[in-house]
Formats: C-alpha cells, sequence, structure tokens
C-alpha cells in the first residue's frame, strides 16, 4: 500500500513502478477490463455534484439505519435477504451495496448518503457511466490522502495557514500540530473547523508570500468555521520535487526539522494513515486519552509496589500483537505470590530477632545461616564425601530467605522488553487506535472480557486432598479473550526474561505440579517440553475432559517405568520400608488411577528425548500407542515396561485386596494412526492434544501440526488462567494487564 | 520398625530420611516431623548443584509436595525419598 502511495503520480493518474519500467496507467479501460464496465452513460459526477447535497435530506426511512441515522451496508442486505419483492427499493439497495463495497468500497460499514442521488432513479441507474465513477472515486480516495487538508479552524492555536502548507500536507504534521488539531476537534466537536480551500491557493500564492502567518488575509476566510460544509479539495496540481526543495527552504527551521524528520517516517505512516484515510473526510484522532487514572488498584501491594517513571502518554494500534504495549499502563506486573507460610516464616524470624518471641517456634526460627539447636550450620556440605546416616544434612536450620515465587516487574523492565520487541518503533511516531468504524465492515467485534467469563465446565477433583473448595467455579473453557491471551504471554515473556523471575512459578496445581516461567516459555519458544509443563496442563485439562478418562501425570509413568527396569523388588523394600508399604502403594495406584475411569492416558517420555501417549483403554483391554512422530518399533519397549508394572501393580492389589482386577500383561499394545508433527519439538504438545481428544477410538477434533502451533499462546494463557492454578496472584496480575490492553484498545 | 519416633501429627521428633537419585547414590538428611519438605527438596537441589524445582520428589509412589511435611505423610525413620530429574522431549 505504501509502495503503490509513493509511487503514484497524480498528475497523470499513474504508478510509476520502477525508472525503466514506464508507468502503469489507471484509466477508463482498466476499469474496463477489471470490473467489465463500460465507460459510456450519464456522468454520475454530475449527478451527485447536482442531487447529492440535496438528496441526503429526503432519503426514505426505509434505507437509515434506525440507530445512526446511516445507510449501513450491512442493514441493507439484511433488507435484500428479507426482501420478497423485487421492487424499485430492492434494486437500490443492491446497487446501494454494490457501491458501497465493489465501486466505491468504503473502510466504513455505512454507504455516503450522497450516493443515494445515484440510485433514486431506477431507471435511469443502468444508464450511468458507473466506470467512471469507480475510477474517479478510487483516484479521489489517493488524491484526498495525498492533498486533503485537515480541517482547521481560522482562529485559535492551530488557525489555517494556508502560506505554511506545503504538499503533501498530511504528512507534514508533527506531533504537536495534531494533538493541538485533536484537542480543537474534542472541545468545538468534529467538522466544526473545516476550512473551504479554495483553487486560488495555488502554487504560486504558496510561493509568492512570505512564510509570516497571516491567516486573515488568506482569501477563504469567508468560510465560518462553525457553518462551512466539508468541502474537499480535489487533487491539487500536484509540485515536482524541486519546488518542494525551495519551499522548504523558505520554512522555519523548525518547521524545516519537523518535516525532514517526518519524511523520514513516511513509509511507516502512510500504510496506517491510508487505512485510516481512505475514502475518510477529514481525520479522527483518538482523543488525547486522559491522563491514566487507572493505576490505583496497584497501589494495594504496597509492598512490593515501585514507582517507574511515568512514561509518556502513547497512542496504540490495534493491532493484535501490539495491543500488549502501553508502557504506561503496564507500571508493574508483582507476582508476590501470598506465601503465607513464608510470610509467617519471616515474621517469626523478625520477632526472633527481636528477641520478643519466646514461643516454641523460636528454636527452628533463627535467621538463616546461624546454627540450630544442634550447633550445625545449616547448608554445610557434607554430601561432599558422601553423608551418611551418622552425619546427614540438618535441614530443620536452612531456611531459604528466598520465596519461590515472588515477582516485580517495574515499569522499567517492562518498557525494556517494549521497546525490544517493538525495535521498528521509532521515536515520537505518533500510535492511534484506529476508531471502529474505519475498520473493514466485515470486522468481527471483539468480545469483552465479561461476556467471555462464562462457565462452561465441571470440575473434576479426584486428586485433590486439600484445596478442592478452590475449584468451586470451575472456568476451564479455552474460551479466553484476545485480550487475556495477550496479558497472559506479555506476563510470561516478562517473567522469563528477567533472570530474576524466571524460575518463579506461575502454575501451581493443588496436587503440587509446579511450572516456572522458563519451563512453561519453551512452549512459545518451540524447544522441547520438560514434564512438569505436560502435568500442569494435565492439572488444567483435568477441569475439562470428560469423566471417561483419568489423566496420569508425566511422572508417575516414569516411575513406573524405572520401577519395572530396576526389577520386581526395587531396592528400598530391602531396607526400612515395609514391603507393606510398598504393596499398599501399587494398591493405591491401582485404586486411585488405573481403575477408576475407562481409560488411562499416559504421557510417556521415550529415552528422554521423545513424548509420546499411552492409553489403557478397559473396556477394549488393550494399550494403544499414540505417537506424533516414530512407528511403535522405537517406543514399544518403554510401553511395555509400563505395561509389565501396571500388571505387577494388579496383581498386588489383588492379593492384597483380594480383587478381582484384569492382567493386563497380556494386553495387546496396539499403534493408532494419529496426525503426525513436521518438526523436532512439538510431540509434547501433541501429547497434550491427544489426552484432550482422544476419545479410544477417534480423535474428536482435528489435529494439526498448524494447529498445534497455533495454540501454543492459546495454551501457555489457558494454564496460567486455569481455576486449577492456585496462584491467584499470577491471575490477577494477567487480569489486570488485560484490563489495560482493553482500556487502551 | 526401628523408628525413633512416629513423627505423626506434626510433632518436632526428628529422623532420618534419604533421597535416592536416580544413580542410585543416597543423601542422608535429618528432618523435624514438623519441617516442610521444601526445606529438604532444595536443599538437595542444592547438594546434587541443580536449582531448586529441579526434581521431582516421589515418596511411596506419591509426588511430595514442598508445603507437606514428613508428620503428614507418615515418614518414619529410614524411609526413602525418590528423585527423578526431569524429563523432556520433543
Amino acid at each position: 500500500m505504501t509502495f503503490m502511495l509513493d509511487v503514484f503520480d497524480p498528475a497523470t493518474s499513474t504508478f510509476e513502478i520502477g525508472e525503466n519500467n514506464g508507468a502503469v496507467s489507471l484509466g477508463f479501460v482498466d476499469v474496463e477490463c477489471l470490473l467489465g464496465l463500460v465507460n459510456e452513460g450519464f456522468s454520475a459526477g454530475e449527478i451527485l455534484t447536482e442531487e447529492g447535497e440535496d438528496v441526503k435530506h429526503r432519503i426514505p426511512p426505509q434505507f437509515l439505519s434506525k440507530s445512526t441515522g446511516n445507510i449501513v451496508i450491512d442493514e441493507l442486505i439484511d433488507d435484500i435477504i428479507k426482501s420478497k419483492l423485487a421492487d424499485d427499493d430492492f434494486l437500490r439497495r443492491v446497487v446501494l451495496v454494490l457501491i458501497g463495497t465493489v465501486l466505491a468500497p468504503m473502510a466504513t460499514k455505512i454507504v455516503p448518503p450522497k450516493f443515494y442521488a445515484l440510485v433514486e432513479d431506477v431507471e435511469r441507474m443502468s444508464k450511468i457511466n458507473w466506470n467512471a465513477f469507480t475510477l474517479r472515486v478510487l483516484l479521489d480516495s489517493i488524491r484526498l490522502y495525498l492533498y486533503w487538508e485537515k480541517c482547521q479552524p481560522l482562529e485559535g492555536d492551530c488557525a489555517f495557514n494556508p502560506k505554511l502548507s506545503m504538499r503533501p500536507l498530511m504528512r507534514n504534521w508533527n506531533e504537536a500540530a495534531a494533538t493541538r488539531r485533536d484537542n480543537f476537534d474534542y472541545e468545538n466537536g468534529r467538522g466544526r473547523g473545516n476550512v473551504k480551500i479554495d483553487e486560488n491557493i495555488t502554487e504560486e500564492y504558496r510561493l509568492m508570500e512570505p512564510v509570516v502567518p497571516d491567516p486573515v488575509a488568506a482569501p477563504q476566510n469567508n468560510a465560518k468555521p462553525a457553518s462551512a460544509v466539508p468541502r474537499k479539495k480535489q487533487a491539487p496540481k500536484p509540485i515536482d520535487n524541486g519546488q518542494t526543495e525551495i519551499l522548504i527552504n523558505r520554512l522555519t527551521g523548525y518547521l524545516d526539522a519537523q518535516v525532514q524528520k517526518m519524511l523520514a517516517t513516511i513509509p511507516a505512516l502512510c500504510a496506517q494513515r491510508t487505512l485510516e484515510m481512505f475514502n475518510k473526510e477529514g481525520v479522527t484522532y483518538k482523543p488525547a486519552a486522559a491522563a491514566v487514572s487507572g493505576n490505583m488498584e496497584d497501589q494495594e501491594d504496597v509492598n512490593s509496589f515501585r514507582n517507574g517513571p511515568r512514561d509518556k502518554k502513547e497512542f496504540m494500534y490495534k493491532e493484535e500483537s501490539d495491543s500488549a504495549r502501553g508502557g504506561d499502563s503496564i507500571r508493574m506486573i508483582d507476582m508476590n505470590q501470598a506465601d503465607e507460610f513464608d510470610k509467617l516464616d519471616k515474621k517469626f524470624k523478625e520477632a526472633a530477632k527481636n528477641g520478643t518471641a519466646k514461643n516454641a517456634n523460636d528454636a527452628m526460627r533463627t535467621p538463616a545461616k546461624g546454627s540450630g539447636l544442634n550447633g550445625t550450620p545449616a547448608e554445610k556440605p557434607f554430601g561432599d564425601v558422601g553423608s551418611t546416616p551418622d552425619n546427614p544434612f540438618i535441614i530443620e536450620n536452612a531456611d531459604p530467605l528466598t520465596s519461590d515465587s515472588e515477582i516485580d516487574l517495574d515499569a522499567v523492565t517492562i518498557s525494556k522488553f517494549m521497546s525490544k520487541s517493538n525495535e521498528d518503533e521509532l521515536a515520537g511516531k505518533r500510535k492511534r487506535t484506529i476508531p471502529k468504524k474505519f475498520q473493514s465492515p466485515y470486522a468481527l467485534d471483539r468480545r469483552t472480557k465479561r461476556q467471555v467469563r462464562g462457565s462452561s465446565s465441571k470440575a473434576l477433583n479426584f486428586d485433590d486432598k486439600s484445596g478442592a473448595d478452590k475449584n468451586a467455579k470451575p472456568d476451564a473453557s479455552s474460551d479466553l479473550s484476545p485480550e487475556l491471551v495477550d496479558a497472559a504471554i506479555v506476563f510470561l515473556e516478562l517473567a522469563s526474561r528477567s533472570e530474576q523471575h524466571k524460575k518463579k512459578n506461575v502454575y501451581r496445581s493443588v496436587r503440587g505440579d509446579e511450572v516456572n516461567a522458563e519451563r512453561l516459555r519453551v512452549v512459545l519458544d518451540e524447544k522441547w517440553l520438560s514434564d512438569d509443563v505436560i502435568d500442569g496442563y494435565i492439572g488444567h485439562l483435568n477441569l475439562r475432559v470428560g469423566d471417561d478418562r483419568f489423566l496420569c501425570p508425566a511422572w508417575r509413568s516414569k516411575y513406573l517405568v524405572d520401577r519395572a527396569n530396576a526389577g520386581d523388588k526395587p531396592k528400598e523394600s530391602s531396607k526400612n520400608i515395609d514391603s507393606a508399604m510398598v504393596r499398599s502403594g501399587a494398591v493405591g495406584r491401582v485404586v486411585t488411577e488405573y481403575t477408576v475411569r475407562d481409560k488411562v492416558y499416559f504421557p510417556l517420555n521415550i529415552g528422554n528425548t521423545h513424548w509420546t501417549t499411552v492409553v489403557m483403554h478397559i473396556p477394549k483391554q488393550e494399550f494403544q500407542v499414540l505417537d506424533s512422530l516414530y512407528p511403535l518399533e522405537f517406543t514399544l519397549e518403554t510401553v511395555e515396561a509400563l505395561r509389565r508394572q501396571i500388571a505387577e501393580d494388579m496383581q498386588v492389589a489383588n492379593e492384597v485386596t483380594s480383587g478381582n482386577h484384569p492382567d493386563v500383561s497380556n494386553w495387546p499394545i496396539l499403534e493408532y494412526d494419529m496426525p503426525q508433527q513436521h518438526d523436532g519439538n512439538s510431540c509434547g504438545l501433541f501429547v497434550i492434544e491427544c489426552m484432550e481428544h482422544w476419545d479410544g477410538d477417534r480423535m474428536t477434533a482435528e489435529i494439526s501440526q498448524i494447529k498445534i502451533n497455533a495454540r501454543r499462546r492459546r495454551v501457555v494463557a489457558e494454564m496460567m488462567l486455569s481455576p486449577s492454578n492456585t496462584l491467584e496472584i499470577v491471575k490477577q496480575k494477567i487480569r489486570s494487564i488485560a484490563s489495560r490492553i482493553n482500556k487502551k484498545t | 520398625m526401628s523408628g525413633v519416633t512416629s513423627g505423626g501429627g506434626g510433632g518436632d521428633g526428628r529422623m532420618n530420611v534419604k533421597v535416592k537419585g536416580q544413580d542410585g547414590e543416597e543423601v542422608f538428611f535429618r528432618v523435624k516431623g514438623s519441617t516442610r519438605l521444601k526445606k529438604l527438596m532444595n536443599a538437595y537441589c542444592d547438594h546434587k548443584s541443580m536449582r531448586a524445582n529441579s526434581f521431582v520428589f516421589l515418596f511411596d509412589g506419591h509426588r511430595i509436595n514442598g508445603e507437606q511435611t514428613p508428620g503428614e505423610l507418615e515418614m518414619e525413620e529410614g524411609d526413602t525419598i525418590a528423585a527423578m530429574l526431569p524429563q523432556t522431549g520433543g
């Protein structure tokens, strides 16, 4: 788009692509070739000139939206569909939709009212020269962008001074000028400051006049701001570069510098502004957002709150990837997890130091590194030579001062991060929110956070010994709003980039599965997945999958395989552990894991290089292997070990409880087809998908490498925002980032 | 068995437990029944020159939560905790 604008020569209506290729014209013939419209008939321009203004006031109400009073494309389409008669109104609607979408495409959802003039007379409609109409609208749009002079009042700070205006005008604005115009618009209403630019402001006129501002002398001051009807100037003659140079030289040093600066940033700006400006009369700015007052919520965290420098107010694009910006709003992320034990610990320590607390805990609450009752330094490395029962580590006084899940990120960190990830952004460049009406008529409205927060799932807290109540309001739906996902990503990126925070947990389930920022980040980085991430996600999935399956954590499958490979009698049973305890462990696994549901899903690690899914399907009496990369031969040995240990456990359970659990040692190990991964790192994510979507016979949802990659961000966000995550502070922080993103967009 | 203490209910009796790594090396710790196992885990990670949370600790086939205490888990003198390195794969 920027390129097209740069190479457009308004004088000849051609695009000069390359130096030697000549110019590509844009004329009637081209329109005829593209749209098949013949260049003949009444001039639409004349009709518009004659009737365009009048017709605005006599558009029949059936064409107008009740709420806005405009001709809304979507409503026209609705009416066309509903309409049972092929009457004149039907024809008018069809043509209006055609105008709004094809002939004179606008970046808005409405058809400009003046175009009703074209369809008012049904008979005439077919005779209008639509070819010329389309061409003219398109060319005007480009010229409008290149030449349109922003509405400016005749008086006041930012009074219009034609002598200072150079071609191309929009490009010359600096930040200050744009802000002033913004303010004027907001105070006086948009369009109030319009001035009519007459044809008599010619190059010569502008060249002739000195740079001294003299608005009164300007001939167009007869158009009073309050009453002037917005009229655009159509394509003044372009100035060639030489003249532009002369002009620039005449301008004040300040303006000169500004122009140069702005010219340097033209390519990037062009694209953005074009989107906003195309086909629009004038420009709408977002208000220079009122001073941010929404930081109050942070004040609660007095202890951890750090005042970063208040960044400058910024405008923002509404692009998804950028929506996480806004240095001023995201002042701090504090993942100061409410670890009551640690806090208690510290309190006790304080008390002990002051010698005021004499309770029983004193002895073990002495400051770290201090000597305990037995006088052994807390962390003295006996282990250098291997500790023995006579010489054990004494750890009761090892009081780790560091809370493992406390993350304070201040504004400096964030803005650093922001600037790092947005290197293309130059200082002083304007950011604006694109108003909704400038967006495509087909753009979907974003759902607000509130709409999204519906709950839609059930709680399956089968393995929770405590804290099951915390999941009282499960919301494990994957339906997070884009803002929340963005916010979660921002949060994770920030946490994982900081040396201080990357080892801190961002997820902890009631079962004790913990995932720290660094580990979770590998999901985004497309690296190998570690078991804690899988286990953590299982904690989340447990809320979502049906109760037909039990999702075994990854450490469990490893434990089983290790035991199977170590032999039937693990070493520990020979020492102090009563073999009955080992047996009770096996019984416990059978009763609480293998047989509680129809299917048991094991994420199985193969040789510490690969993840695969094994499903023990009890009704079908088989082991199903779902591998996204390797054939069964590669994994068979490990799966057999798993099967052997499960069989062993079952046998023990049968002996101990005289139960009748099946002998799984003979169950077949069957390989099932599944979509394959195309990279070398996503097998862990395929496992996650299998656990959710494999129902024992087939996939209930489509899985593919593309979908997996597209889901990475969401997986991360879901996990941190999962109701199964007990680190409420993490969720709070993400939500607070999201709310700022919302505010900004 | 030779239980010096039964350590139940958060009692303060001390006991020796060992942490057994995958390489078979056993490291002994003396803990109070009321000490949170997080300390033991961190000490073990330090000993192994690994950073905290590097291992998964299993006791009797169950994963140990750092907030639990030996008393809650009904550990006894000489009990073994298994330490497993994280698994990874692509």
